[in-house]
Protein backbone atom coordinates (compact mmCIF):
# COMPACT_ATOMS: atom_id res chain seq x y z
CA UNK A 1 0.00 0.00 0.00
CA UNK A 2 2.95 2.12 1.02
CA UNK A 3 4.40 2.02 -2.71
CA UNK A 4 0.92 1.83 -4.60
CA UNK A 5 0.04 5.49 -2.38
CA UNK A 6 3.00 6.98 -3.03
CA UNK A 7 3.90 5.63 -6.61
CA UNK A 8 1.00 4.55 -8.25
CA UNK A 9 0.50 6.30 -11.81
CA UNK A 10 -3.27 6.78 -11.13
CA UNK A 11 -2.97 8.07 -7.71
CA UNK A 12 -3.91 7.44 -3.81
CA UNK A 13 -7.75 6.83 -4.54
CA UNK A 14 -10.55 8.33 -5.72
CA UNK A 15 -12.93 5.99 -7.66
CA UNK A 16 -10.13 3.27 -7.10
CA UNK A 17 -10.68 3.00 -3.63
CA UNK A 18 -13.10 0.26 -3.74
CA UNK A 19 -10.95 -1.30 -5.85
CA UNK A 20 -8.04 -1.09 -3.96
CA UNK A 21 -10.32 -2.74 -0.50
CA UNK A 22 -11.14 -5.54 -2.87
CA UNK A 23 -7.38 -6.16 -3.99
CA UNK A 24 -6.33 -5.74 -0.38
CA UNK A 25 -9.67 -8.18 0.92
CA UNK A 26 -8.13 -11.06 -1.27
CA UNK A 27 -4.78 -10.77 -0.29
CA UNK A 28 -5.53 -11.23 3.29
CA UNK A 29 -8.19 -13.73 2.26
CA UNK A 30 -5.53 -15.24 0.11
CA UNK A 31 -3.60 -15.11 3.72
CA UNK A 32 -5.59 -16.66 5.82
CA UNK A 33 -5.84 -19.41 3.38
CA UNK A 34 -2.49 -20.13 2.75
CA UNK A 35 -1.93 -20.19 7.03
CA UNK A 36 -3.97 -23.11 6.87
CA UNK A 37 -1.83 -25.05 4.27
CA UNK A 38 1.53 -24.05 6.07
CA UNK A 39 3.89 -25.15 8.98
CA UNK A 40 7.02 -25.44 9.94
CA UNK A 41 6.52 -29.29 10.52
CA UNK A 42 5.36 -29.28 6.28
CA UNK A 43 8.18 -27.23 4.48
CA UNK A 44 11.94 -26.42 4.80
CA UNK A 45 12.79 -22.70 5.06
CA UNK A 46 13.70 -22.57 1.89
CA UNK A 47 10.12 -23.96 0.35
CA UNK A 48 8.94 -21.27 2.73
CA UNK A 49 11.16 -18.43 1.19
CA UNK A 50 9.85 -19.81 -2.43
CA UNK A 51 6.22 -19.77 -2.07
CA UNK A 52 5.96 -16.86 0.16
CA UNK A 53 7.99 -14.98 -2.79
CA UNK A 54 5.28 -16.45 -5.12
CA UNK A 55 2.15 -15.53 -2.94
CA UNK A 56 3.55 -12.32 -2.89
CA UNK A 57 4.39 -12.01 -6.66
CA UNK A 58 0.54 -13.55 -7.61
CA UNK A 59 -1.18 -11.13 -5.05
CA UNK A 60 0.49 -8.37 -6.31
CA UNK A 61 -0.62 -9.02 -9.68
CA UNK A 62 -3.89 -9.96 -8.63
CA UNK A 63 -3.99 -6.43 -6.78
CA UNK A 64 -2.38 -4.43 -9.70
CA UNK A 65 -4.97 -6.06 -12.06
CA UNK A 66 -7.91 -5.55 -10.08
CA UNK A 67 -6.75 -1.66 -9.63
CA UNK A 68 -6.18 -1.32 -13.34
CA UNK A 69 -9.28 -2.62 -13.62
CA UNK A 70 -10.89 0.19 -11.50
CA UNK A 71 -9.50 2.48 -13.71
CA UNK A 72 -10.20 1.10 -16.67
CA UNK A 73 -13.62 1.30 -15.84
CA UNK A 74 -12.84 5.16 -15.28
CA UNK A 75 -12.07 5.46 -18.52
CA UNK A 76 -14.85 3.74 -19.85
CA UNK A 77 -17.21 6.21 -17.88
CA UNK A 78 -15.49 8.84 -19.59
CA UNK A 79 -16.31 7.53 -23.17
CA UNK A 80 -13.55 4.95 -24.02
CA UNK A 81 -14.85 1.57 -24.81
CA UNK A 82 -14.19 -1.05 -21.89
CA UNK A 83 -12.27 -3.34 -23.67
CA UNK A 84 -9.74 -0.74 -25.35
CA UNK A 85 -9.97 1.39 -21.33
CA UNK A 86 -9.27 -2.39 -20.01
CA UNK A 87 -5.98 -2.84 -22.05
CA UNK A 88 -4.84 0.50 -21.83
CA UNK A 89 -4.66 0.36 -18.35
CA UNK A 90 -3.01 -2.46 -17.99
CA UNK A 91 -0.26 -1.72 -20.54
CA UNK A 92 0.15 1.52 -19.22
CA UNK A 93 0.23 0.48 -15.72
CA UNK A 94 2.90 -1.77 -16.57
CA UNK A 95 5.89 -0.16 -15.19
CA UNK A 96 4.74 0.69 -11.77
CA UNK A 97 3.35 -3.56 -11.74
CA UNK A 98 7.07 -4.69 -12.98
CA UNK A 99 8.61 -2.03 -9.55
CA UNK A 100 5.38 -3.13 -7.50
CA UNK A 101 5.73 -6.74 -7.92
CA UNK A 102 9.47 -6.80 -7.50
CA UNK A 103 9.12 -5.24 -4.15
CA UNK A 104 6.56 -7.35 -2.62
CA UNK A 105 8.97 -10.55 -3.75
CA UNK A 106 11.51 -9.00 -1.59
CA UNK A 107 9.18 -7.90 1.08
CA UNK A 108 7.48 -11.06 1.30
CA UNK A 109 10.82 -13.46 0.67
CA UNK A 110 12.67 -11.95 3.58
CA UNK A 111 9.84 -10.78 5.91
CA UNK A 112 7.28 -13.48 5.80
CA UNK A 113 9.17 -16.07 8.12
CA UNK A 114 10.41 -14.15 10.65
CA UNK A 115 7.31 -12.76 10.92
CA UNK A 116 5.68 -15.78 10.96
CA UNK A 117 7.80 -17.47 13.78
CA UNK A 118 7.60 -14.42 16.04
CA UNK A 119 3.55 -15.01 15.87
CA UNK A 120 3.82 -18.20 16.00
CA UNK A 121 6.02 -17.78 19.51
CA UNK A 122 3.52 -14.80 20.29
CA UNK A 123 1.02 -17.23 19.73
CA UNK A 124 2.54 -20.16 22.17
CA UNK A 125 2.79 -17.82 24.96
CA UNK A 126 -0.53 -16.45 24.82
CA UNK A 127 -1.87 -20.28 24.67
CA UNK A 128 0.58 -20.44 27.36
CA UNK A 129 -0.63 -17.95 29.93
CA UNK B 1 10.11 -35.92 -8.69
CA UNK B 2 8.98 -32.67 -8.03
CA UNK B 3 6.23 -32.31 -5.06
CA UNK B 4 2.76 -31.37 -6.52
CA UNK B 5 2.95 -28.47 -3.95
CA UNK B 6 6.68 -27.04 -5.34
CA UNK B 7 5.14 -28.05 -8.66
CA UNK B 8 1.97 -25.16 -7.79
CA UNK B 9 4.10 -22.77 -6.83
CA UNK B 10 6.12 -23.23 -9.85
CA UNK B 11 3.58 -22.78 -12.05
CA UNK B 12 2.01 -19.76 -10.43
CA UNK B 13 5.75 -18.22 -10.65
CA UNK B 14 5.85 -18.95 -14.04
CA UNK B 15 2.68 -17.22 -14.55
CA UNK B 16 3.59 -14.29 -12.40
CA UNK B 17 6.53 -13.86 -14.94
CA UNK B 18 4.62 -14.40 -18.00
CA UNK B 19 1.96 -11.67 -17.54
CA UNK B 20 4.38 -9.16 -15.85
CA UNK B 21 6.96 -9.79 -18.86
CA UNK B 22 3.91 -9.42 -21.33
CA UNK B 23 2.56 -6.25 -19.77
CA UNK B 24 5.91 -4.81 -19.68
CA UNK B 25 6.67 -6.17 -23.48
CA UNK B 26 3.29 -4.28 -24.46
CA UNK B 27 4.26 -1.20 -22.55
CA UNK B 28 7.49 -1.09 -24.32
CA UNK B 29 5.91 -1.87 -27.84
CA UNK B 30 3.94 0.73 -27.26
CA UNK B 31 6.54 3.10 -26.40
CA UNK B 32 8.36 2.04 -29.07
CA UNK B 33 5.27 2.79 -31.49
CA UNK B 34 4.94 6.23 -29.89
CA UNK B 35 8.40 7.36 -30.33
CA UNK B 36 8.89 6.09 -33.39
CA UNK B 37 5.91 7.75 -35.10
CA UNK B 38 7.33 10.98 -33.57
CA UNK B 39 10.21 10.66 -34.97
CA UNK B 40 8.90 9.85 -39.00
CA UNK B 41 6.59 12.85 -38.32
CA UNK B 42 9.63 14.95 -36.95
CA UNK B 43 12.02 13.29 -39.93
CA UNK B 44 9.21 14.27 -42.01
CA UNK B 45 9.81 18.13 -40.82
CA UNK B 46 13.61 17.41 -41.49
CA UNK B 47 12.75 16.80 -45.41
CA UNK B 48 10.51 19.98 -45.56
CA UNK B 49 13.13 21.43 -43.84
CA UNK B 50 16.03 20.65 -45.77
CA UNK B 51 13.85 21.40 -49.27
CA UNK B 52 13.36 24.84 -48.01
CA UNK B 53 17.17 25.16 -47.03
CA UNK B 54 17.58 23.76 -50.27
CA UNK B 55 15.45 26.15 -52.27
CA UNK B 56 16.58 29.26 -50.21
CA UNK B 57 20.69 28.10 -50.77
CA UNK B 58 19.08 28.69 -54.73
CA UNK B 59 17.37 31.84 -54.32
CA UNK B 60 20.82 33.18 -52.38
CA UNK B 61 22.91 32.06 -55.41
CA UNK B 62 20.30 33.50 -57.78
CA UNK B 63 20.69 36.49 -55.61
CA UNK B 64 24.22 36.68 -55.66
CA UNK B 65 24.50 36.37 -59.24
CA UNK B 66 21.93 39.28 -59.56
CA UNK B 67 23.74 41.30 -57.71
CA UNK B 68 27.26 40.83 -59.42
CA UNK B 69 25.22 41.67 -62.64
CA UNK B 70 23.92 44.75 -60.51
CA UNK B 71 27.30 45.73 -59.74
CA UNK B 72 28.50 45.25 -63.15
CA UNK B 73 26.11 47.65 -64.55
CA UNK B 74 26.71 49.85 -62.06
CA UNK B 75 30.74 49.89 -62.66
CA UNK B 76 30.14 50.30 -66.36
CA UNK B 77 28.07 52.76 -65.72
CA UNK B 78 30.53 54.33 -63.14
CA UNK B 79 33.14 54.51 -66.07
CA UNK B 80 30.69 55.70 -68.71
CA UNK B 81 29.82 58.29 -66.44
CA UNK B 82 33.41 59.04 -65.49
CA UNK B 83 34.05 59.11 -69.05
CA UNK B 84 31.34 62.68 -69.60
CA UNK B 85 31.99 64.03 -66.27
CA UNK B 86 35.10 65.38 -64.14
CA UNK B 87 36.14 65.54 -60.51
CA UNK B 88 37.33 69.04 -59.00
CA UNK B 89 37.93 70.07 -55.79
CA UNK B 90 36.32 73.59 -54.72
CA UNK B 91 36.77 76.11 -51.80
CA UNK B 92 33.99 78.12 -50.70
CA UNK B 93 36.26 80.97 -48.25
CA UNK B 94 33.81 83.50 -46.48
CA UNK B 95 36.42 84.72 -43.78
CA UNK B 96 40.39 83.47 -42.70
CA UNK B 97 37.92 80.99 -40.17
CA UNK B 98 35.26 79.98 -42.84
CA UNK B 99 36.68 77.79 -45.44
CA UNK B 100 34.42 75.01 -46.82
CA UNK B 101 36.15 72.15 -49.35
CA UNK B 102 33.93 70.48 -51.74
CA UNK B 103 36.61 67.93 -52.64
CA UNK B 104 36.27 65.60 -55.75
CA UNK B 105 33.14 67.54 -56.56
CA UNK B 106 31.47 65.84 -59.98
CA UNK B 107 30.93 67.88 -62.81
CA UNK B 108 29.68 67.60 -66.33
CA UNK B 109 32.24 67.64 -69.15
CA UNK B 110 32.65 71.75 -70.20
CA UNK B 111 31.96 73.04 -67.74
CA UNK B 112 32.91 76.07 -66.33
CA UNK B 113 34.00 77.46 -63.17
CA UNK B 114 31.13 79.53 -62.55
CA UNK B 115 29.17 76.09 -62.98
CA UNK B 116 31.39 75.44 -60.29
CA UNK B 117 29.00 77.44 -57.77
CA UNK B 118 26.14 75.79 -58.58
CA UNK B 119 27.25 72.46 -57.50
CA UNK B 120 27.95 73.68 -53.73
CA UNK B 121 26.13 76.69 -53.14
CA UNK B 122 22.29 77.03 -52.43
CA UNK B 123 21.90 80.67 -52.98
CA UNK B 124 23.65 82.23 -55.78
CA UNK B 125 23.46 85.49 -57.38
CA UNK B 126 25.28 87.13 -60.54
CA UNK B 127 25.29 90.06 -63.31
CA UNK B 128 26.29 89.24 -66.92
CA UNK B 129 28.44 91.63 -68.53
CA UNK B 130 28.03 91.27 -72.54
CA UNK B 131 31.68 90.32 -73.49
CA UNK B 132 33.10 90.36 -70.49
CA UNK B 133 31.51 87.33 -69.12
CA UNK B 134 29.91 86.78 -65.49
CA UNK B 135 30.29 88.64 -62.22
CA UNK B 136 29.26 86.97 -58.78
CA UNK B 137 27.79 89.27 -56.68
CA UNK B 138 26.39 87.10 -53.22
CA UNK B 139 26.69 83.37 -52.50
CA UNK B 140 24.83 81.82 -50.02
CA UNK B 141 23.81 85.05 -49.26
CA UNK B 142 26.98 86.98 -48.69
CA UNK B 143 26.83 90.18 -51.01
CA UNK B 144 29.38 91.80 -52.71
CA UNK B 145 29.78 95.63 -51.18
CA UNK B 146 32.40 98.63 -51.34
CA UNK B 147 34.97 97.15 -50.22
CA UNK B 148 34.32 93.22 -49.97
CA UNK B 149 33.80 91.23 -52.77
CA UNK B 150 34.20 87.66 -54.47
CA UNK B 151 36.70 86.41 -56.59
CA UNK B 152 37.58 83.22 -58.00
CA UNK B 153 41.07 81.40 -58.19
CA UNK B 154 42.23 78.57 -59.65
CA UNK B 155 45.78 76.39 -59.05
CA UNK B 156 48.38 76.12 -61.21
CA UNK B 157 50.12 72.93 -60.99
CA UNK B 158 52.57 73.40 -62.33
CA UNK B 159 53.98 76.15 -60.64
CA UNK B 160 52.02 75.08 -57.19
CA UNK B 161 50.54 78.35 -56.95
CA UNK B 162 46.83 80.28 -56.88
CA UNK B 163 46.11 82.02 -59.67
CA UNK B 164 44.05 84.65 -60.16
CA UNK B 165 42.52 85.43 -63.51
CA UNK B 166 41.66 88.43 -65.28
CA UNK B 167 38.65 86.85 -67.05
CA UNK B 168 35.26 85.88 -65.76
CA UNK B 169 34.85 82.62 -64.16
CA UNK B 170 32.35 81.66 -67.08
CA UNK B 171 34.95 81.74 -69.56
CA UNK B 172 37.11 78.68 -67.85
CA UNK B 173 36.47 75.32 -69.15
CA UNK B 174 37.06 73.40 -66.43
CA UNK B 175 40.26 70.07 -66.64
CA UNK B 176 40.63 67.31 -64.52
CA UNK B 177 41.39 67.64 -61.00
CA UNK B 178 41.34 71.14 -60.80
CA UNK B 179 41.42 73.28 -57.83
CA UNK B 180 38.89 76.33 -57.98
CA UNK B 181 38.23 78.66 -55.03
CA UNK B 182 35.93 80.99 -54.15
CA UNK B 183 36.72 83.55 -52.03
CA UNK B 184 35.16 86.34 -50.22
CA UNK B 185 38.18 89.17 -50.18
CA UNK B 186 38.73 92.99 -49.60
CA UNK B 187 39.53 94.16 -52.91
CA UNK B 188 40.60 98.12 -52.14
CA UNK B 189 44.67 96.71 -51.03
CA UNK B 190 45.16 94.59 -54.75
CA UNK B 191 46.11 91.91 -55.19
CA UNK B 192 44.20 90.51 -52.63
CA UNK B 193 46.07 87.36 -50.75
CA UNK B 194 45.35 83.94 -51.83
CA UNK B 195 42.96 81.33 -50.63
CA UNK B 196 45.72 79.53 -48.82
Amino acid sequence: MFINGFYSPWGFGGLNIPFQMIGMAIAGFAGGLYQKFWSWEKISLCESFFEATVIGALLTLAYDFITNFGVALSFALSGTSMYLALISALILGAPFSLIHIVSNIFVFGFLFVPISSAISRFMEVKIIG
Amino acid sequence: LVEKRTLTFLIAALGVWAVTSTTISAYYYMQFNTYYSEYKHLAGYMDILSGTISELANVTGKLAQNTKDVSETVENLSKILESISLRVNILLKYNSNSLEWYNKTSMPLGSTAFDTLFAVAEDVTYKYYEGLGVLVTSINGVTNNKTMGWLWWYWNYTSSEWVLPDFASDKYILHRNDVIAWTYSNYVNWPPPPPT
